[in-house]
């Protein structure tokens, strides 16, 4: 393991909003993703990774395991399923009159109420558009599991928000 | 009754998870073809995959907005390049950018000699050679990670950083970069002028356009000159600054 080569902190700055989003999705609170990415990037930079490392995987894996140390820590595994109400910022900017600001406000209220490792797979597909492989590769769990906790999610949001035929 | 209920509930999620791995690009083409078949019979299958596709779009929307980067984070990682370069991993770190950035190494020696040359003096295609203003520049301005100071109508330039070399002089890492290509040199301090010692085509920052394969043998030359002429970290902000305020003194 060393240092970060230029590259790689090259490639880690390209990395960092889609790293920002990971961490939303782990936490569902800005001001906790913030905190996690900062401590992504410092375990990075004092750990380093192995030359060969693809550095979005390497990064999201650290970012992953952080996140756990820090839910195993408070012992709270699941506490934003149980929080929404009190600390979904993501729901907070959205507030507006207009029909896709409402649906804005459903989609994250709902990311809110799943359990984190489904949120995680959700965000790593539906957003940053990795296969299947990739994202159980970053979370390290079958690619079965992916796939079923990405149609929960998709379940989940598809109940909450309000489509009606015709919409765009 | 209830095993009624769950059959339909695993019905539903399979059904949902073919929804998302047609989504998601995960289904062979033999899949795919097969539920765009059941798409066309089913309209409320349709509506449930047209349902899932606004919810992703509405996601992407949501999470785009909330992708800032928090300034610390990105100091974070301006700082540890330079605090790595002040710990000499710089030269790592240097030697692994140019790992892909297939540094070609050319000219050493080019001396300024603004009678001679004039100024922005540059062979087409050919490596900067040391102009007054790209002088001017070493001799004047502080070392910086992004941004580009402009020496002439086509040039730009940025130093890196600034190190003292064994002989007693100072040295500086510097790129130079025009829109046909990109290098990276380094110059020393001898006698009040600044003399290229090194320099090579710095193809790492020319790859979003292009892609130059890299070259082991040439990539490592200016990181090696680095390695073998700097007897000490590169010098830190403030360091730098008294002795470009002091004139080099």
């Amino acid at each position: 393991m060393t240092a970060l080569n230029y590259s790689q902190r090259q490639g880690l700055m390209t990395e960092l909003a889609a790293l920002k989003r990971f961490c939303l999705s782990l936490t569902n609170e800005p001001a906790d993703a913030d905190d996690l990415l900062q401590l992504t990037v410092e375990r990075i930079l004092a750990r380093g990774m192995p030359e060969d490392a693809h550095v979005a995987k390497w990064a999201y894996r650290v970012c992953r395991n952080l996140w756990i140390d820090e839910l195993r820590s408070r012992e709270v595994r699941y506490r934003f399923s149980q929080t929404e109400s009190a600390s979904n910022d993501l729901t907070a900017s959205h507030q507006s009159a207009g029909e896709d600001e409402v649906r804005l406000s459903q989609v994250a209220s709902a990311m809110g109420k799943l359990p984190h490792d489904q949120r995680a797979a959700l965000v790593l597909v539906a957003v940053e558009g990795r296969s299947y492989a990739e994202a159980a590769d970053i979370l390290d769990v079958p690619v079965g599991t992916i796939m079923s906790r990405i149609a929960r999610a998709r379940r989940s949001l598809a109940e909450t928000v309000e489509w009606t035929p015709g919409d765009e | 009754m209830v095993d009624n209920i769950h059959d339909l509930n695993m019905q539903q999620l399979k059904q949902d998870q073919n929804l998302s791995a047609y989504i998601d690009g995960e289904l062979s083409e033999r899949e795919q073809a097969q539920l765009q078949q059941e798409l066309a019979s089913h309209p409320g299958l349709a509506m449930r995959l047209a349902e899932f596709q606004r919810n992703d779009a509405l996601l992407k929307t949501l999470l785009h907005s909330k992708s800032d980067i928090p300034t610390s984070v990105t100091t974070t990682l301006t700082n540890s390049r330079n605090a790595a370069n002040k710990s000499r991993p710089w030269f790592k770190g240097l030697q692994g950018g140019l790992a892909i950035a297939a540094t070609l190494t050319l000219a050493i020696g080019l001396t300024w000699n603004s009678d001679k040359l004039g100024f922005n003096s540059v062979k087409k295609n050919g490596p900067p050679v040391m102009s007054h203003s790209l002088a001017q520049a070493l001799e004047h301005n502080p070392s910086r990670a992004e941004g580009w100071d402009s020496i002439s109508n086509t040039q730009k330039m940025r130093a890196l950083l600034t190190f003292p070399a064994a002989d007693g002089t100072w040295c500086r890492e510097f790129l130079v970069a025009s829109d046909a290509s990109h290098w990276r040199g380094v110059a020393c301090r001898h006698d009040n002028s600044w003399v290229t010692e090194v320099i090579g085509r710095e193809v790492f920052l020319e790859q979003e356009t292009n892609y130059r394969p890299a070259s082991a043998q040439d990539m490592n030359k200016v990181a090696r000159f680095i390695d073998q002429a700097a007897t000490d970290v590169a010098l830190g902000r403030d360091e730098e600054t008294a002795l470009l305020t002091k004139g080099w003194q």
